[in-house]
Protein backbone atom coordinates (compact mmCIF):
# COMPACT_ATOMS: atom_id res chain seq x y z
CA UNK A 1 0.00 0.00 0.00
CA UNK A 2 1.50 3.33 -1.07
CA UNK A 3 1.72 6.51 0.95
CA UNK A 4 2.15 10.14 -0.04
CA UNK A 5 5.06 12.39 0.92
CA UNK A 6 5.03 16.15 0.38
CA UNK A 7 8.21 17.97 -0.72
CA UNK A 8 8.07 21.72 -0.28
CA UNK A 9 6.82 24.38 -0.85
CA UNK A 10 9.85 25.18 1.32
CA UNK A 11 12.53 22.54 1.27
CA UNK A 12 16.33 22.63 1.71
CA UNK A 13 16.81 21.23 -1.81
CA UNK A 14 14.75 23.95 -3.50
CA UNK A 15 15.98 27.47 -3.93
CA UNK A 16 12.46 28.75 -4.51
CA UNK A 17 8.93 27.70 -3.63
CA UNK A 18 7.41 24.68 -5.33
CA UNK A 19 5.33 21.79 -4.10
CA UNK A 20 5.81 18.18 -5.09
CA UNK A 21 3.63 15.37 -3.91
CA UNK A 22 5.27 12.00 -4.20
CA UNK A 23 3.45 8.71 -4.00
CA UNK A 24 5.78 6.10 -2.58
CA UNK A 25 5.85 2.39 -2.24
CA UNK A 26 8.61 1.67 0.22
CA UNK A 27 11.49 3.71 -1.09
CA UNK A 28 10.30 3.82 -4.71
CA UNK A 29 8.45 6.75 -6.22
CA UNK A 30 5.43 5.51 -8.14
CA UNK A 31 3.86 8.87 -8.93
CA UNK A 32 4.81 12.51 -8.66
CA UNK A 33 2.77 15.65 -9.01
CA UNK A 34 4.10 19.20 -9.02
CA UNK A 35 2.19 22.36 -8.11
CA UNK A 36 3.55 25.76 -9.04
CA UNK A 37 2.41 29.36 -8.73
CA UNK A 38 3.96 30.34 -5.39
CA UNK A 39 5.77 33.27 -7.04
CA UNK A 40 3.12 34.22 -9.60
CA UNK A 41 3.18 37.98 -10.15
CA UNK A 42 0.94 38.30 -13.25
CA UNK A 43 3.80 39.84 -15.21
CA UNK A 44 2.20 39.02 -18.59
CA UNK A 45 -0.90 40.93 -17.55
CA UNK A 46 1.07 43.82 -16.03
CA UNK A 47 3.04 44.14 -19.29
CA UNK A 48 -0.14 45.11 -21.15
CA UNK A 49 -0.54 48.11 -18.81
CA UNK A 50 2.87 49.65 -19.49
CA UNK A 51 4.41 51.24 -22.55
CA UNK A 52 6.93 49.23 -24.59
CA UNK A 53 9.99 50.90 -23.05
CA UNK A 54 8.65 50.69 -19.48
CA UNK A 55 8.00 46.99 -19.95
CA UNK A 56 11.72 46.42 -20.40
CA UNK A 57 12.35 46.94 -16.68
CA UNK A 58 9.44 44.68 -15.79
CA UNK A 59 10.37 41.84 -18.15
CA UNK A 60 13.96 41.81 -16.94
CA UNK A 61 12.58 41.02 -13.49
CA UNK A 62 10.78 37.85 -14.57
CA UNK A 63 13.89 36.02 -13.40
CA UNK A 64 16.85 36.80 -11.17
CA UNK A 65 19.28 34.43 -12.89
CA UNK A 66 18.60 34.61 -16.61
CA UNK A 67 17.23 38.16 -16.37
CA UNK A 68 19.28 39.28 -19.35
CA UNK A 69 17.84 36.68 -21.71
CA UNK A 70 14.33 37.80 -20.80
CA UNK A 71 15.12 41.37 -21.72
CA UNK A 72 16.87 40.15 -24.89
CA UNK A 73 13.90 38.08 -26.04
CA UNK A 74 11.58 40.99 -25.33
CA UNK A 75 13.79 43.45 -27.23
CA UNK A 76 13.99 41.06 -30.20
CA UNK A 77 10.19 40.77 -30.28
CA UNK A 78 9.61 44.52 -30.07
CA UNK A 79 12.35 45.27 -32.61
CA UNK A 80 10.82 42.72 -34.99
CA UNK A 81 7.35 44.21 -34.57
CA UNK A 82 8.54 47.80 -34.93
CA UNK A 83 11.02 47.03 -37.73
CA UNK A 84 13.87 48.51 -35.70
CA UNK A 85 17.43 47.82 -36.85
CA UNK A 86 20.07 47.13 -34.20
CA UNK A 87 23.69 48.30 -34.78
CA UNK A 88 26.23 45.46 -35.14
CA UNK A 89 28.35 46.63 -32.20
CA UNK A 90 25.27 46.44 -29.97
CA UNK A 91 24.63 42.88 -31.17
CA UNK A 92 28.16 41.88 -30.14
CA UNK A 93 27.72 43.45 -26.70
CA UNK A 94 24.41 41.59 -26.37
CA UNK A 95 26.05 38.26 -27.23
CA UNK A 96 28.87 38.92 -24.75
CA UNK A 97 26.40 39.67 -21.95
CA UNK A 98 24.33 36.63 -22.92
CA UNK A 99 27.29 34.27 -22.86
CA UNK A 100 28.62 35.64 -19.56
CA UNK A 101 25.16 35.13 -18.13
CA UNK A 102 25.15 31.56 -19.44
CA UNK A 103 28.50 30.89 -17.74
CA UNK A 104 27.29 32.32 -14.44
CA UNK A 105 24.01 30.42 -14.65
CA UNK A 106 25.67 27.10 -15.52
CA UNK A 107 28.24 27.53 -12.72
CA UNK A 108 25.46 28.32 -10.30
CA UNK A 109 23.65 25.19 -11.42
CA UNK A 110 26.77 22.99 -11.15
CA UNK A 111 27.43 24.28 -7.65
CA UNK A 112 23.82 23.75 -6.61
CA UNK A 113 23.86 20.21 -8.00
CA UNK A 114 27.02 19.40 -6.02
CA UNK A 115 25.30 20.82 -2.92
CA UNK A 116 22.17 18.68 -3.54
CA UNK A 117 24.39 15.60 -3.60
CA UNK A 118 26.14 16.65 -0.38
CA UNK A 119 29.40 17.56 -2.14
CA UNK A 120 29.87 20.99 -0.53
CA UNK A 121 33.57 21.42 -1.34
CA UNK A 122 32.75 21.33 -5.06
CA UNK A 123 29.79 23.62 -4.44
CA UNK A 124 31.98 26.34 -2.88
CA UNK A 125 34.71 25.87 -5.46
CA UNK A 126 32.26 26.22 -8.39
CA UNK A 127 30.60 29.28 -6.95
CA UNK A 128 33.94 31.05 -6.57
CA UNK A 129 34.06 31.03 -10.38
CA UNK A 130 30.51 32.31 -10.60
CA UNK A 131 31.51 35.24 -8.40
CA UNK A 132 34.23 36.13 -10.91
CA UNK A 133 31.68 36.18 -13.76
CA UNK A 134 29.34 38.39 -11.79
CA UNK A 135 32.23 40.78 -11.19
CA UNK A 136 32.81 40.89 -14.96
CA UNK A 137 29.16 41.66 -15.58
CA UNK A 138 29.21 44.37 -12.95
CA UNK A 139 32.33 45.80 -14.49
CA UNK A 140 30.75 46.65 -17.80
CA UNK A 141 27.03 46.82 -17.07
CA UNK A 142 27.18 48.33 -13.59
CA UNK A 143 24.95 45.63 -12.08
CA UNK A 144 25.38 42.13 -10.73
CA UNK A 145 21.92 40.70 -11.38
CA UNK A 146 19.52 42.75 -13.48
CA UNK A 147 22.13 44.24 -15.79
CA UNK A 148 19.72 46.70 -17.48
CA UNK A 149 22.09 46.85 -20.44
CA UNK A 150 19.47 46.23 -23.14
CA UNK A 151 17.29 48.90 -24.56
CA UNK A 152 14.94 48.87 -27.55
CA UNK A 153 17.20 49.16 -30.59
CA UNK A 154 20.56 48.51 -28.93
CA UNK A 155 22.39 48.57 -25.62
CA UNK A 156 22.82 51.27 -22.99
CA UNK A 157 26.53 50.96 -22.21
CA UNK A 158 29.56 50.66 -24.42
CA UNK A 159 32.52 48.38 -23.83
CA UNK A 160 35.91 50.11 -23.55
CA UNK A 161 39.32 48.49 -24.16
CA UNK A 162 40.30 48.55 -20.49
CA UNK A 163 37.17 46.59 -19.51
CA UNK A 164 37.65 44.21 -22.46
CA UNK A 165 41.20 43.33 -21.35
CA UNK A 166 40.04 42.74 -17.77
CA UNK A 167 37.34 40.40 -19.08
CA UNK A 168 39.91 38.63 -21.27
CA UNK A 169 42.17 37.82 -18.33
CA UNK A 170 39.22 36.80 -16.15
CA UNK A 171 38.13 34.39 -18.91
CA UNK A 172 41.55 32.69 -18.75
CA UNK A 173 41.23 31.85 -15.06
CA UNK A 174 37.62 30.87 -15.62
CA UNK A 175 38.69 28.42 -18.30
CA UNK A 176 41.07 26.74 -15.82
CA UNK A 177 38.21 26.33 -13.40
CA UNK A 178 35.87 24.98 -16.10
CA UNK A 179 38.48 22.43 -17.18
CA UNK A 180 38.89 21.27 -13.58
CA UNK A 181 35.11 20.94 -13.33
CA UNK A 182 35.10 18.89 -16.52
CA UNK A 183 37.66 16.58 -14.96
CA UNK A 184 35.77 16.26 -11.67
CA UNK A 185 32.34 15.74 -13.24
CA UNK A 186 33.64 13.04 -15.57
CA UNK A 187 35.70 11.09 -13.02
CA UNK A 188 34.53 11.57 -9.45
CA UNK A 189 33.10 8.28 -8.16
CA UNK A 190 30.48 9.78 -5.85
CA UNK A 191 29.16 12.11 -8.59
CA UNK A 192 28.91 9.24 -11.05
CA UNK A 193 27.18 7.04 -8.48
CA UNK A 194 24.52 9.69 -7.85
CA UNK A 195 23.90 10.71 -11.46
CA UNK A 196 24.59 7.82 -13.83
CA UNK A 197 21.44 6.00 -14.99
CA UNK A 198 19.26 8.23 -12.83
CA UNK A 199 16.16 9.88 -14.36
CA UNK A 200 16.76 8.40 -17.80
CA UNK A 201 14.67 9.60 -20.75
CA UNK A 202 15.25 8.47 -24.31
CA UNK A 203 15.40 10.75 -27.33
CA UNK A 204 11.83 9.83 -28.33
CA UNK A 205 10.52 10.45 -24.81
CA UNK A 206 12.36 13.79 -24.69
CA UNK A 207 10.66 14.79 -27.95
CA UNK A 208 7.22 13.84 -26.66
CA UNK A 209 7.86 15.75 -23.42
CA UNK A 210 8.96 18.73 -25.59
CA UNK A 211 11.93 19.44 -23.33
CA UNK A 212 14.37 22.16 -24.39
CA UNK A 213 17.93 23.33 -23.80
CA UNK A 214 20.52 21.19 -21.99
CA UNK A 215 17.71 18.89 -20.81
CA UNK A 216 16.96 18.00 -24.45
CA UNK A 217 20.58 18.02 -25.62
CA UNK A 218 21.50 15.60 -22.82
CA UNK A 219 19.02 13.16 -24.40
CA UNK A 220 20.51 13.35 -27.89
CA UNK A 221 18.23 16.04 -29.37
CA UNK A 222 20.13 18.36 -31.70
CA UNK A 223 18.48 21.64 -30.93
CA UNK A 224 20.06 24.87 -29.81
CA UNK A 225 18.25 28.03 -30.89
CA UNK A 226 21.62 29.74 -31.43
CA UNK A 227 22.21 27.17 -34.19
CA UNK A 228 18.79 25.99 -35.37
CA UNK A 229 17.06 29.38 -35.53
CA UNK A 230 20.02 31.77 -35.30
CA UNK A 231 19.54 35.30 -34.04
CA UNK A 232 21.84 38.26 -33.43
CA UNK A 233 25.45 37.64 -34.62
CA UNK A 234 25.64 33.95 -33.63
CA UNK A 235 26.01 32.84 -37.28
CA UNK A 236 29.33 34.78 -37.40
CA UNK A 237 30.75 33.06 -34.33
CA UNK A 238 32.28 29.61 -34.11
CA UNK A 239 31.03 27.26 -31.44
CA UNK A 240 29.80 23.70 -31.16
CA UNK A 241 26.37 22.50 -30.17
CA UNK A 242 26.98 20.17 -27.20
CA UNK A 243 24.87 17.02 -27.48
CA UNK A 244 25.22 13.88 -25.33
CA UNK A 245 23.27 10.72 -25.96
CA UNK A 246 22.90 8.98 -22.59
CA UNK A 247 19.76 10.80 -21.39
CA UNK A 248 20.51 10.51 -17.67
CA UNK A 249 21.11 13.16 -15.01
CA UNK A 250 24.84 12.96 -15.58
CA UNK A 251 24.70 13.61 -19.33
CA UNK A 252 22.34 16.54 -18.94
CA UNK A 253 24.63 18.00 -16.29
CA UNK A 254 27.77 17.37 -18.30
CA UNK A 255 26.24 19.20 -21.28
CA UNK A 256 26.33 22.29 -19.12
CA UNK A 257 29.97 21.74 -18.13
CA UNK A 258 30.95 21.59 -21.81
CA UNK A 259 28.69 24.52 -22.71
CA UNK A 260 30.52 26.66 -20.16
CA UNK A 261 33.70 26.06 -22.16
CA UNK A 262 31.88 26.89 -25.42
CA UNK A 263 30.57 30.12 -23.92
CA UNK A 264 34.11 31.13 -22.93
CA UNK A 265 35.12 30.47 -26.55
CA UNK A 266 32.27 32.68 -27.84
CA UNK A 267 33.07 35.48 -25.37
CA UNK A 268 36.71 35.52 -26.54
CA UNK A 269 35.64 35.76 -30.19
CA UNK A 270 33.30 38.62 -29.37
CA UNK A 271 36.12 40.55 -27.72
CA UNK A 272 38.35 39.92 -30.74
CA UNK A 273 35.79 40.66 -33.45
CA UNK A 274 33.67 43.47 -32.03
CA UNK A 275 33.44 46.28 -34.60
CA UNK A 276 33.35 49.96 -33.75
CA UNK A 277 30.24 52.01 -34.33
CA UNK A 278 27.07 53.18 -32.61
CA UNK A 279 25.50 51.08 -29.86
CA UNK A 280 21.91 52.18 -30.22
CA UNK A 281 19.40 52.98 -32.91
CA UNK A 282 18.22 56.49 -31.94
CA UNK A 283 14.69 55.91 -33.30
CA UNK A 284 12.27 55.67 -30.35
CA UNK A 285 9.58 53.01 -30.13
CA UNK A 286 6.29 54.65 -29.26
CA UNK A 287 3.37 53.03 -31.06
CA UNK A 288 3.53 49.77 -33.03
CA UNK A 289 1.19 48.80 -35.86
CA UNK A 290 -0.88 45.62 -35.36
CA UNK A 291 1.61 42.74 -35.54
CA UNK A 292 1.86 39.17 -34.30
CA UNK A 293 5.52 38.29 -33.76
CA UNK A 294 7.52 35.71 -31.89
CA UNK A 295 11.12 35.79 -30.74
CA UNK A 296 13.18 32.87 -29.50
CA UNK A 297 16.48 32.93 -27.67
CA UNK A 298 18.59 30.16 -26.16
CA UNK A 299 18.54 31.05 -22.47
CA UNK A 300 20.84 29.07 -20.13
CA UNK A 301 17.99 26.62 -19.41
CA UNK A 302 16.80 26.35 -22.99
CA UNK A 303 14.54 27.96 -25.53
CA UNK A 304 12.85 31.10 -24.21
CA UNK A 305 9.90 32.39 -26.23
CA UNK A 306 8.31 35.81 -26.24
CA UNK A 307 5.09 35.99 -28.24
CA UNK A 308 4.04 39.60 -28.75
CA UNK A 309 0.76 40.83 -30.23
CA UNK A 310 0.43 44.56 -30.82
CA UNK A 311 -2.70 46.53 -31.74
CA UNK A 312 -1.42 49.94 -32.88
CA UNK A 313 -1.24 51.41 -29.38
CA UNK A 314 1.81 52.27 -27.25
CA UNK A 315 1.63 49.07 -25.18
CA UNK A 316 1.49 45.34 -25.88
CA UNK A 317 -1.95 43.88 -26.53
CA UNK A 318 -0.71 40.48 -25.34
CA UNK A 319 2.71 39.30 -24.28
CA UNK A 320 3.16 35.60 -23.67
CA UNK A 321 6.42 34.42 -22.13
CA UNK A 322 7.18 30.70 -22.38
CA UNK A 323 10.15 29.99 -20.16
CA UNK A 324 12.23 26.81 -20.53
CA UNK A 325 11.37 25.56 -17.03
CA UNK A 326 7.70 25.54 -17.97
CA UNK A 327 8.30 22.57 -20.27
CA UNK A 328 11.29 21.02 -18.49
CA UNK A 329 9.76 20.79 -15.01
CA UNK A 330 6.65 18.75 -15.94
CA UNK A 331 9.04 16.31 -17.61
CA UNK A 332 10.59 15.62 -14.18
CA UNK A 333 7.23 14.22 -13.03
CA UNK A 334 7.78 11.58 -15.69
CA UNK A 335 11.48 11.08 -14.78
CA UNK A 336 10.74 10.65 -11.07
CA UNK A 337 8.37 7.74 -11.61
CA UNK A 338 10.32 4.61 -10.71
CA UNK A 339 13.21 6.39 -9.01
CA UNK A 340 14.26 6.17 -5.36
CA UNK A 341 13.09 8.85 -2.91
CA UNK A 342 16.68 10.07 -2.35
CA UNK A 343 17.04 10.72 -6.10
CA UNK A 344 13.88 12.84 -6.35
CA UNK A 345 15.50 16.17 -5.30
CA UNK A 346 18.43 15.48 -7.64
CA UNK A 347 16.06 14.80 -10.56
CA UNK A 348 14.00 17.93 -9.92
CA UNK A 349 17.16 19.96 -9.40
CA UNK A 350 19.04 18.70 -12.44
CA UNK A 351 16.84 20.49 -14.99
CA UNK A 352 17.92 23.70 -13.23
CA UNK A 353 14.36 24.77 -12.41
CA UNK A 354 13.76 28.48 -12.18
CA UNK A 355 10.50 29.03 -10.36
CA UNK A 356 10.33 32.81 -10.73
CA UNK A 357 10.75 32.37 -14.49
CA UNK A 358 8.11 29.74 -14.58
CA UNK A 359 5.45 31.46 -12.48
CA UNK A 360 5.97 34.90 -14.03
CA UNK B 1 10.81 12.96 -45.71
CA UNK B 2 10.74 16.71 -45.05
CA UNK B 3 9.26 17.32 -48.51
CA UNK B 4 6.50 14.85 -47.79
CA UNK B 5 5.73 16.56 -44.44
CA UNK B 6 5.65 19.91 -46.23
CA UNK B 7 3.05 18.69 -48.71
CA UNK B 8 0.90 17.35 -45.89
CA UNK B 9 1.20 20.69 -44.05
CA UNK B 10 -0.15 22.58 -47.07
CA UNK B 11 -3.67 21.31 -46.45
CA UNK B 12 -3.60 23.04 -43.05
CA UNK B 13 -2.62 26.31 -44.73
CA UNK B 14 1.16 26.23 -44.17
CA UNK B 15 2.99 27.13 -47.36
CA UNK B 16 6.52 26.50 -46.08
CA UNK B 17 7.62 30.13 -46.50
CA UNK B 18 9.40 32.23 -43.89
CA UNK B 19 10.47 31.56 -40.33
CA UNK B 20 6.95 31.71 -38.90
CA UNK B 21 3.52 31.01 -40.33
CA UNK B 22 0.07 31.43 -38.85
CA UNK B 23 -2.89 29.37 -40.06
CA UNK B 24 -6.48 29.36 -38.89
CA UNK B 25 -7.97 26.05 -37.85
CA UNK B 26 -11.32 24.76 -36.71
CA UNK B 27 -11.15 23.39 -33.12
CA UNK B 28 -12.56 20.07 -34.32
CA UNK B 29 -9.47 19.55 -36.54
CA UNK B 30 -6.98 20.15 -33.74
CA UNK B 31 -6.55 16.58 -32.55
CA UNK B 32 -6.20 15.35 -36.11
CA UNK B 33 -3.34 17.80 -36.71
CA UNK B 34 -1.54 16.80 -33.51
CA UNK B 35 -1.96 13.13 -34.24
CA UNK B 36 -0.57 13.56 -37.73
CA UNK B 37 2.45 15.72 -36.88
CA UNK B 38 3.37 15.03 -33.25
CA UNK B 39 6.48 13.08 -34.29
CA UNK B 40 7.89 15.80 -36.55
CA UNK B 41 6.98 19.01 -34.71
CA UNK B 42 7.84 20.01 -31.16
CA UNK B 43 5.08 21.55 -29.08
CA UNK B 44 6.10 24.97 -27.81
CA UNK B 45 3.18 26.57 -26.02
CA UNK B 46 -0.33 27.99 -26.33
CA UNK B 47 -1.10 31.70 -26.21
CA UNK B 48 -4.60 32.69 -25.16
CA UNK B 49 -6.08 36.15 -25.66
CA UNK B 50 -9.44 37.86 -25.67
CA UNK B 51 -10.32 40.14 -28.55
CA UNK B 52 -13.68 41.91 -29.05
CA UNK B 53 -15.40 39.57 -26.63
CA UNK B 54 -14.13 36.34 -28.23
CA UNK B 55 -11.28 34.12 -27.13
CA UNK B 56 -8.51 32.89 -29.38
CA UNK B 57 -5.89 30.23 -28.82
CA UNK B 58 -2.65 30.12 -30.75
CA UNK B 59 -0.87 26.76 -30.66
CA UNK B 60 2.83 27.07 -31.46
CA UNK B 61 4.95 24.26 -32.84
CA UNK B 62 8.63 24.24 -33.71
CA UNK B 63 9.92 22.42 -36.77
CA UNK B 64 13.66 22.91 -37.07
CA UNK B 65 14.19 26.65 -37.34
CA UNK B 66 10.56 27.38 -38.22
CA UNK B 67 7.54 28.10 -36.08
CA UNK B 68 4.07 26.95 -37.08
CA UNK B 69 1.17 28.66 -35.34
CA UNK B 70 -2.38 27.35 -35.45
CA UNK B 71 -4.97 29.94 -34.54
CA UNK B 72 -8.19 28.55 -33.12
CA UNK B 73 -11.29 30.65 -32.41
CA UNK B 74 -12.79 29.39 -29.15
CA UNK B 75 -16.53 28.56 -29.50
CA UNK B 76 -19.07 30.41 -27.36
CA UNK B 77 -19.26 27.64 -24.77
CA UNK B 78 -15.57 28.41 -24.08
CA UNK B 79 -14.63 24.77 -24.57
CA UNK B 80 -12.01 23.31 -26.86
CA UNK B 81 -10.79 19.71 -27.05
CA UNK B 82 -7.74 19.03 -24.88
CA UNK B 83 -4.63 17.91 -26.77
CA UNK B 84 -2.97 16.57 -23.59
CA UNK B 85 -4.20 12.97 -24.11
CA UNK B 86 -2.15 12.76 -27.33
CA UNK B 87 0.56 15.27 -26.42
CA UNK B 88 1.41 15.09 -22.69
CA UNK B 89 3.63 18.18 -22.85
CA UNK B 90 0.56 20.40 -23.41
CA UNK B 91 -0.68 19.55 -19.89
CA UNK B 92 0.64 22.62 -18.07
CA UNK B 93 -0.04 25.03 -20.94
CA UNK B 94 -3.73 24.05 -20.94
CA UNK B 95 -4.05 24.11 -17.16
CA UNK B 96 -2.49 27.55 -17.05
CA UNK B 97 -5.08 28.83 -19.54
CA UNK B 98 -7.84 27.27 -17.40
CA UNK B 99 -6.52 29.21 -14.39
CA UNK B 100 -5.87 32.52 -16.11
CA UNK B 101 -8.73 32.74 -18.64
CA UNK B 102 -11.30 30.27 -17.30
CA UNK B 103 -11.55 28.32 -20.57
CA UNK B 104 -12.41 24.62 -20.56
CA UNK B 105 -10.50 21.83 -22.23
CA UNK B 106 -12.69 18.78 -22.73
CA UNK B 107 -11.17 15.39 -21.87
CA UNK B 108 -8.19 16.87 -20.03
CA UNK B 109 -6.79 14.00 -17.92
CA UNK B 110 -6.25 16.07 -14.75
CA UNK B 111 -7.93 19.48 -14.94
CA UNK B 112 -6.57 20.57 -11.54
CA UNK B 113 -5.53 24.11 -10.67
CA UNK B 114 -1.87 24.73 -11.44
CA UNK B 115 -0.93 28.35 -10.82
CA UNK B 116 -3.68 29.59 -8.54
CA UNK B 117 -4.67 28.37 -5.07
CA UNK B 118 -7.19 25.56 -4.72
CA UNK B 119 -9.80 27.92 -3.26
CA UNK B 120 -9.25 30.73 -5.79
CA UNK B 121 -11.65 31.45 -8.63
CA UNK B 122 -10.50 30.76 -12.15
CA UNK B 123 -10.02 33.53 -14.69
CA UNK B 124 -7.62 35.83 -12.83
CA UNK B 125 -6.57 37.58 -16.07
CA UNK B 126 -10.16 38.54 -16.90
CA UNK B 127 -12.21 41.59 -15.86
CA UNK B 128 -9.32 43.61 -14.60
Amino acid sequence: MGYRVPLGPYHPAFEEGEYIELELEGEMVVDAEIKIGFIHRAIEKSATRRTFIKDLGLIERVCGICSYHHSWAYCLAVEKAAGLEVPVRAEYIRVLTGELERIHSHLMYLGAMAHKMGFDTLFMYTWSGREAVMDMLELFSGNRVNYAINTLGGVRRDLDEDTASQIRSALDSLEDLALKLKDTWSKDASILARTRNVGVITKEQAHMLSVVGPTARGSGIHEDIRKTAPYSVYPDLEFDMVVLEDGDVWSRTFVRVLETLESIRIARQVLAKIPSGPIKNPKPVIKIEPRNVMSRVEAPRGELIDHLITDGSDRPFRLKIRTPTLVNLPATEFMMRGCKLADAPVIVGHIDPCMSCMDR
Amino acid sequence: MLEEVKTRLVKYGFTGEGEREIADLDPSMLLQFIDEFKDVVRFMTITCYEKDGSFYLEYHFSMGGRVLTLRVAVPEDRTVPSITPVLPSADWAEREIMDLFDLKFSNHPRPKKLIIREDAERGIYLNS
